[in-house]
């Protein structure tokens, strides 16, 4: 039996550390541990409304515009309004260009490289080198694939760039709708970039991670879990926006049900912080970080949907929609995600086609002195939520569950293992002084530290929502 | 025969003081109401474009900083700021000063040439108009004065220091004017002719 | 041969690394062919766990006083730095306060990245919950700042070419490099003549001058109007019709907020007011004040001596 850390677990976004056992080269325990700490909600108090949707997306740099939606859909609730569909239609064209960024530099530049021999210069060097699997020529395509998604990666921040200012922390999504009003010039440019970036996923990305899956077959199996996950929807459509192209929906043993956010409990048996006498709901629970709790391991908290660990992300998205559902390994975990930029690629064409020039793309509307709001949605990593309430004007009370919360979540008050964790039970770690399997597992999550590093603050209920699927 | 009579007395404002009193007057009310535009850009403030409200409030800054800083040294030499300056007997007359001024009595205390509430708010105008030219020099030439800035914390709340300095000085203007038109209409005039 | 560069993430959201990626001629290609040597990253490098502490050995013992150290983000100092670890080290936990300080102390520059590393930024905003320091505050020695939310990868691959061909860059003093950041926002910005001559938009989304959204451009620091961002130069916050929120700011986000206000709200114990409805209450005071005054003067009669006396009598020969 031996423990091995990884600290620092790289290429996540911003480092996270995991403990393992290994016994008989196979992993018998894990801990994921989350390491940074920064109560932003705490931060976003006493502010003006209108700037969380600016302010939050500071949370987390790869995922800023999914921030940047959840807030602004928590103020428009709060107010009451709702943005023109032409401002609809231009929040999903950034926030689908921030999903192709991400799942296209998480694929080749986070999770790829644990799989190729990578050229010898630094930053690849050093690194592990054991069961390194693809032919030299396969392998010397992907290396270029690699350089090549540097280029598509960046056009996709160029999309959101068009419509937003800049990328990352754009200024085009906030509440009230966006601010650049198409013409057909920018039309023009975007569908152009946004061609060439659905040719490379296509041609490129797709067949990469069926090449990958051949070569590495026993990666279907390796990491699989129970099918329980969870997504809030993503995309509206519609003429109000009721409808999502992804819909909200929540997975009990590979059974799809409707979602019920009063059964979202945080545990903190595990985390540094201070215990509270049963699970709480998001909004109610006290937070006092408490680094010298015993038993604790992580400062990521413990949500769980009723006693289940959920897992977010574009697998539980596709499997919701009904079209990936073969299983829950890593290399699934890959292929969903490659598949889901394709079909968000795709989408985004026709919604640049359903753009209206010379219509409104923003809701003018006053904050109100006292309201509630909430803003749910799909995430790159997850379902996301941002709870808000406003006295006087300002903030009083600000709430975020991230999905890395979920997705790399610590124990919970009964013992049982985040998703992560469970998913890393029984991966075969062939050379514990290189454990390149763990990598695997846990990269193909796409955990963001980042964004799992906040605290909950106190506060009353917020409402009660059922969301359809 | 009224020149003669003005040999014979020492006027209560001296023809400098006049003089500048009539430079920086304007000056601030230029600058008070060009800053107010440049702060938030409305209509009723008397500018019709930022342009003539940034030129307005550029030209009025220079001529109440000359004036601010003449009238300075003109004090010194004269040995006039102590007709001005707070001393200890301003402290200790203010409690009568104050009574008659919230009507708790009909004495009409007697003071030398300005009472207590006279002092502290002339005073005040001196060194808050001082901080004003300090904190707008600040923002006009900020990259030149950065060290300014920092001290500041930034150059956003130095703006917001100029803005809380501005409404800080329109209060004791506006009790200025108050008082003068209220208070001994002589004293009024003496701005204007020197003499009560 | 090329400088060694350790960049190192703290208490960071990896924006700045994100946005360094979007660097455009040069690219991350050359980058990392050409340019420097470019030994560690949190996000991209290779490495992991006990590698990547290698790295930062051979760093402090091989390459001591070579290596460019590049820190991105905050550095608590809550539980004695416990809020952000970079790694474990023989075991023990290493946190980015000890981190920064032995890798700063042995490196031949610093840079902080970022508005976060280099001022505080946003996690380090008010009420500061895990009281985070920028680097120069950890630091007993010169760190060049190169800020912004995130950098603009131009910025910081400019900076890197500056101190790798030739040396240190004429910084300002705020220790930015005055190449970047050398004039406001507000004096190279396109829209500058709707300023002038006061044609404003009136909510996000119109094609003029943002002053009356809270613009930040005219106390903002940096090149945004003529740089722009993204690959070729696509755009900036005020082309897409924003308010510019001066993130390369040293007061950014507390001293910028509301975003879409011109001034920071007035704090006073207890209450929160913004900045104009404090000047329209001390307007309003003011006038309750004298007009209460005026009121006393009239029923109490005195007024009515006052104006009866007149201005004075001729001045009597002593």
């Amino acid at each position: 039996m031996k423990k091995i850390i990884i600290g620092p677990f790289t290429r996540a976004n911003n480092s996270c550390a995991v403990e393992v056992i290994v016994e008989n080269k196979k992993v018998v325990d894990a801990r994921c541990k989350g390491i940074f700490f920064r109560g932003f909600e705490l931060i976003l108090r006493g502010k003006d409304p209108r700037d969380a949707s600016y302010l939050a997306q500071r949370i987390c740099g790869i995922c800023s515009s999914a921030h940047a939606t959840a807030a602004s859909l928590a103020l428009e609730n709060a107010a009451g309004i709702e943005p023109p569909r032409n401002g609809r239609l231009l929040r999903n064209l950034i926030l689908g260009a921030d999903f192709l960024q991400n799942h296209i530099r998480h694929l080749y530049l986070f999770s790829l490289v644990d799989f190729i021999t990578c050229p010898k210069i630094a930053p690849f060097v050093p690194s592990y080198s054991v069961d390194k699997r693809l032919p030299k020529k396969e392998n010397e395509a992907l290396v270029n694939h690699f350089f090549a998604s540097v280029e598509i990666g960046r056009l996709a921040h160029e999309l959101v760039a068009l419509l937003g200012g800049k990328a990352p922390f754009s200024h085009g999504i906030l509440a009230g709708g966006s601010t650049v009003p198409p013409s057909a010039d920018i039309i023009m440019n975007f569908k152009a970039k946004l061609q060439k970036i659905n040719d490379f996923i296509r041609n490129i990305m797709v067949p990469d991670v069926y090449l990958l899956a051949e070569a590495y077959p026993d990666y279907y199996e390796i990491g699989s879990r129970q099918p329980n996950m969870l997504d809030f929807g993503v995309f509206p459509s519609g003429e109000r926006g009721r409808r999502k192209h992804f819909p909200a929906g929540a997975v009990i043993n590979g059974r799809l049900q409707r979602v019920r956010t009063a059964l979202i409990k945080e545990h903190l048996s595990k985390s540094w912080y201070a215990d509270a006498e049963e699970p709480q709901q998001p909004s109610q629970a006290e937070t006092i970080p408490d680094i010298k709790k015993k038993g604790a391991y992580s400062w990521i908290k413990a949500p769980r949907y009723g006693k289940w660990a959920m897992e977010g992300g574009p697998l539980a998205r596709l499997w919701i929609r009904g079209d990936y559902r073969r299983g829950t390994g890593t290399m699934d975990r890959i292929i969903a995600r490659a598949l889901e930029a394709e079909k968000i690629g795709l989408l985004m064409e026709s919604w640049v086609n359903e753009l209206e020039p010379g219509k409104p793309v923003f809701t003018p509307f006053e904050v109100p002195p006292e309201a509630e709001g909430v803003g749910l949605t799909g995430a790159m990593r997850g379902p996301l939520g941002h709870w808000l309430r406003i006295e006087k004007g300002r903030i009083t009370h600000y709430q975020v569950i991230t999905p890395t919360a979920w997705n790399f979540s610590p124990r919970d008050n009964h013992g049982r293992r985040g998703p992560v964790e469970e998913a890393l039970i029984g991966t075969p770690v062939a050379n514990e002084k290189e454990p390149v399997e763990i990598g695997r597992v846990i990269r193909a999550f796409d955990v963001c530290s980042s964004c799992s590093a906040h605290v909950l603050s106190a506060g009353k209920q917020v409402q009660e929502m059922v969301i359809l699927p | 025969m009224l020149t003669s009579f003005r040999k014979l007395k020492k006027p209560r404002h001296s023809g400098v003081i006049r003089l500048l009193h009539w430079s920086y007057t304007p000056a601030m009310f230029a600058s008070l109401f060009s800053g107010l535009y440049i702060n938030k850009p409305r209509r009723f403030l008397g500018f019709r474009s930022m342009n003539s409200a940034r030129k307005t409030h550029f030209i009025s800054q220079f001529v109440l900083l000359f004036s601010f800083l003449a009238r300075v040294i003109y004090g010194l030499q004269n040995k006039n700021y102590r007709e001005i300056l707070p001393n200890r007997k301003t402290w200790k007359n203010l409690p009568k000063f104050l009574k008659y001024e919230l009507f708790l009595t009909h004495k009409n205390p007697k003071f030398p040439k300005y009472n207590p509430g006279q002092k502290i708010l002339f005073s005040g105008l001196a060194v808050f108009t001082l901080l004003q030219v300090i904190t707008g020099l600040g923002l006009y030439a900020s990259s030149s004065w950065q060290k300014l800035t920092k001290l500041a914390g930034g150059l956003n709340p130095l703006r917001q220091l100029h803005y809380l300095l501005a409404l800080v000085l329109s209060t004791l203007v506006s009790g200025h004017l108050y008082f003068v038109f209220t208070h001994e209409p002589k004293k009024l005039k003496s701005i204007f002719t020197g003499y009560e | 041969m090329k400088p060694p560069v350790i960049w190192l993430g703290t208490n960071t959201c990896a924006g700045d690394s994100l946005s360094f990626l979007n660097a455009y001629d040069p690219g991350y290609q050359f980058f990392i062919n050409e340019l420097v040597d470019f030994r560690y990253n949190y996000l991209i490098g290779a490495a992991e766990g006990n590698t990547s502490i290698q790295i930062f050995e051979s760093a402090l013992t091989e390459l001591s006083g070579q290596y460019i150290l590049i820190v991105e983000g905050t550095i608590p100092t809550l539980f004695a730095g416990m809020c952000s670890i970079i790694g474990y080290r023989n075991g023990q936990p290493w946190t980015a306060l000890q981190a920064v300080k032995e890798l700063g102390a042995k490196a031949r520059y610093v840079i902080a990245a970022g508005t976060c590393a280099a001022f505080g930024g946003p996690y380090s905003s008010d009420p500061n919950p895990t009281r985070s320091l920028p680097v120069h505050k950890v630091l007993d020695k010169p760190v060049i700042n190169v800020p912004g939310c995130p950098i603009n990868p131009e910025w910081m691959m400019g900076t890197l070419m500056h101190l790798v061909r030739y040396g240190e860059p004429e910084l300002d003093d705020y220790n930015r490099p005055k190449l970047f950041y050398g004039e406001t926002i507000h004096n190279l910005c396109q829209r500058r003549q709707y300023f002038d001559d006061s044609i404003f938009a009136k909510k996000p989304g119109e094609p003029w001058c943002m002053y009356k959204l809270g613009c930040k451009g005219p106390t903002t620091y940096a090149d945004c109007p003529y740089r722009q961002w993204n690959g070729e130069h696509l755009s900036w916050p005020v082309k897409a019709n924003t308010p510019c929120i001066g993130c390369t700011s040293p007061e950014f986000p507390d001293g910028d907020m509301p975003f879409f206000s011109h001034l920071p709200d007035v704090k006073l114990p207890g209450i929160r007011l913004s900045a104009n409805r404090f000047g329209m209450l001390t307007a309003a005071a003011t006038a309750l004040g004298i007009g209460a005054h005026l009121a006393g003067s009239i029923v109490n009669g005195r007024l009515f001596k006052t104006w009866q006396k007149g201005f004075g009598t001729k001045p009597k020969r002593k």
